[in-house]
């Protein structure tokens, strides 16, 4: 029991990085991102061609190149498709997703085709083996600290302003002087790198490098745990992290087969996520503070104050004619 | 040199279809400005509910089998749409609206493949999948009937948005919602027209996929990703961009499918699908250009 409950909060861990970054995409550039799950390939792939070809099993070195590669990728496809209209963003970004599960799925020299890559070597860091799972969770556990500690700090300075305005309003922050294609680059890049290390620790804790894992519907799943946990709130994606997480074990003690737990899995978030953005637009993390605003509100329209009249209350009014 | 008539056959018969997802999808995105990415999913159960209810050998009950899988996919879209409606109005709409709609193509599938499995399935009907040679041409029934639906449909498209006082209407709740309202139009009736039409066509280009080849729960997201790269490539507003860009999708898809080894036709196609969105974002016809939002 002991195994199994570490093996869920390395999980947990391990995707909360992956919301985490997910997050800066959803919640400050305002973005759909359904390529999350190729970035996170990327570090399982490099990791598991390392691995596999004696170059290197040490963490910090196979992160370091995922890193890099999958920078560079969000990096072009930033650069490429966010000049344009969100509309076309979504199409870039799903085209690159099909484009990536598929190459991983044929090219069976790296990725081992539609069977993966088995038998990973453990993982080293700074030349000391992590095989137990005490040692897979202080890692996950740094790991998920340091992005927790650096996106905090990053969301509070300056550049986490930016971004937060950018998504709010775009032509402002360009009137104020900045760039708003540098800030949006800057934050893809950053999500695809945090993906990328995410996905090294994760294939090398499971010893598999499987491609079919990282299909568009591991995308969709990380993009309804941020939504679902509260976009923009690093909170929300630590608890859509562990969400994500616990549900395989909770839905493996009901009795189904592996197709109809997937889709099970699947339909249960994708009517959560349905739900929460038209009932609770902050997500999980972000319910007080709705269930206050709406409870104000509601008391503001059972008793108006005499002889004044808000005017938002007036513009409201008027969009809803239809 | 046998290649030749094989590619344009089936690029034209494959672009056919995919011109006529391109026409539903366009139809509702020029009109609502919602990128209603459940589309596909949407004419995927259209198609389940025609194929499961038609009997075998009566064209009475294959009507009657198609206006209810129309209306079946009428029903989800309408469905769709009241949920875009409570969430569009807000200060991140558009993204809400991208979220809602990712959202239940997904659970749309998931459900398809809960009550149906996710085996791929296929609606052949041997008779009208046999090749004739016609002046050279390795023809089939079902390749002739994709091409001439496509066509019908866009021609369909076209008259009824421009000599219809329904298009007419159309058009102006495209261009301005408020307008159309303050004089005069039915803006709900005249959005439910667009909707069943959307509907129709996503029925009938999943259903043509399912016949051609075959379908999966999974189709539909990708007929919606085709259908929305034509009508944004072929230029916003600009049903015949859209529809020549299906075809050419269709095209080089049979064009891939004979010079690359098998599953490399979806990359390839992909592939270039995302280098026109990233070198030619403006799109590669006429028409209205898309506006940043």
């Amino acid at each position: 029991m002991q195994l199994v409950y570490s093996d869920l909060i390395i999980i947990s861990l391990v995707y909360f990085v992956l919301a985490a970054g997910l997050n800066l995409v959803i919640g400050y550039a305002k973005a759909l991102s359904i390529h999350h799950a190729a970035l996170f390939a990327t570090g399982a792939f490099v990791y598991s061609t390392f691995g596999i070809r004696d170059w290197s099993t040490d963490l910090l070195v196979t992160g370091a190149v995922a890193a890099c590669v999958a920078g560079v990728l969000s990096f072009l496809l930033a650069m490429g498709s966010l000049r344009v209209a969100g509309d076309y963003f979504i199409i870039a970004s799903f085209a690159f997703q099909l484009v990536s599960i598929n190459l991983l799925l044929n090219w069976e020299s790296v990725s081992g085709g539609p069977f993966g890559v088995f038998g990973l070597p453990t993982p080293t860091v700074f030349g000391v083996d992590i095989s137990e799972p005490g040692e897979f969770l202080a890692v996950a556990g740094v790991l998920a600290a340091v992005t927790l500690g650096a996106l905090t700090w990053l969301g509070r300075g300056p550049y986490g302003r930016l971004a937060r305005a950018m998504g709010e309003c775009e032509s402002a922050v360009a009137a104020a002087g900045f760039s708003p294609l540098r800030i949006r680059t800057g934050v893809f890049v950053l999500s695809g790198v945090l993906a990328a290390v995410a996905g090294v620790l994760y294939a090398s804790y499971l010893g598999i490098a499987y491609a079919p894992d990282y299909g568009v519907n591991l995308s969709i799943l990380v993009a309804a745990m941020v939504v679902i946990g509260g976009a923009g709130s690093i909170v929300g994606s630590a608890l859509g992290g562990i969400l994500l997480a616990f549900s395989p074990a909770v839905l493996s003690t009901l009795d189904l087969n592996q197709a109809q737990v997937g889709a099970t899995r699947q339909l249960f978030f994708a009517l959560l996520l349905v739900a929460v953005v038209v009932l609770l637009p902050g997500g999980i993390a972000g319910a007080p503070v709705t269930l206050v605003r709406r409870i104000r509100a509601r008391r503001r329209t059972q008793r108006p104050p005499a002889g004044e009249q808000s005017p938002v209350a007036g513009a409201a009014d008027l969009q809803e004619v239809p | 040199m046998t290649a030749l008539p094989v590619i344009l056959v089936q690029g034209l018969a494959f672009g056919s279809i995919y011109a006529l997802g391109a026409l539903g999808f366009g139809l509702i995105y020029t009109t609502t400005r919602a990128f209603h990415i459940a589309f596909g999913a949407i004419g995927v159960v259209g198609s389940y509910v025609v194929v499961s209810l038609a009997p075998a050998g009566s064209l009475v009950g294959l009507a009657g089998a198609v206006v209810l899988g129309i209306a079946a996919a009428f029903v989800l879209t309408v469905l769709a749409f009241a949920l875009y409606r409570t969430v569009e109005h807000r200060r991140d709409g558009r993204l809400a609206v991208f979220v809602v709609s990712l959202g239940l193509a997904f659970a749309i599938e998931a459900s398809v493949v809960l009550t149906l499995g996710p085996e791929p399935r296929a609606f052949h009907r041997p008779e009208l999948v046999a090749q004739h040679d016609v002046v050279g041409l390795p023809v089939s029934v079902l390749s002739v009937a994709a091409v001439a639906l496509g066509l019908g449909g866009l021609g369909v498209v076209q008259l009824l948005l421009t000599r219809t006082r329904w298009g007419f209407q159309v058009r102006g709740l495209a261009s301005n919602p408020e307008l159309a309202a303050l004089v005069g139009t039915h803006t709900r009736r005249v959005l439910a027209g667009v909707l069943l039409l959307a509907s129709a066509l996503a029925t009938l280009a999943a259903g043509l996929l399912g016949m051609y080849t075959s379908v999966t729960p999974a189709t539909g997201t990708n007929l919606t990703l085709v259908a929305a790269v034509a009508v944004i490539a072929g230029g916003v507003g600009s049903y015949v961009g859209a529809y020549l860009f299906a075809l050419g999708v269709g095209l080089l898809q049979a064009t891939m499918a004979f010079v690359l080894p098998g599953a490399w036709t979806t990359i390839g196609v992909y592939l270039a699908i995302l280098l026109v969105i990233l070198l030619r974002p403006t799109g590669l016809g006429r028409g209205l250009t898309v506006k940043a939002v």
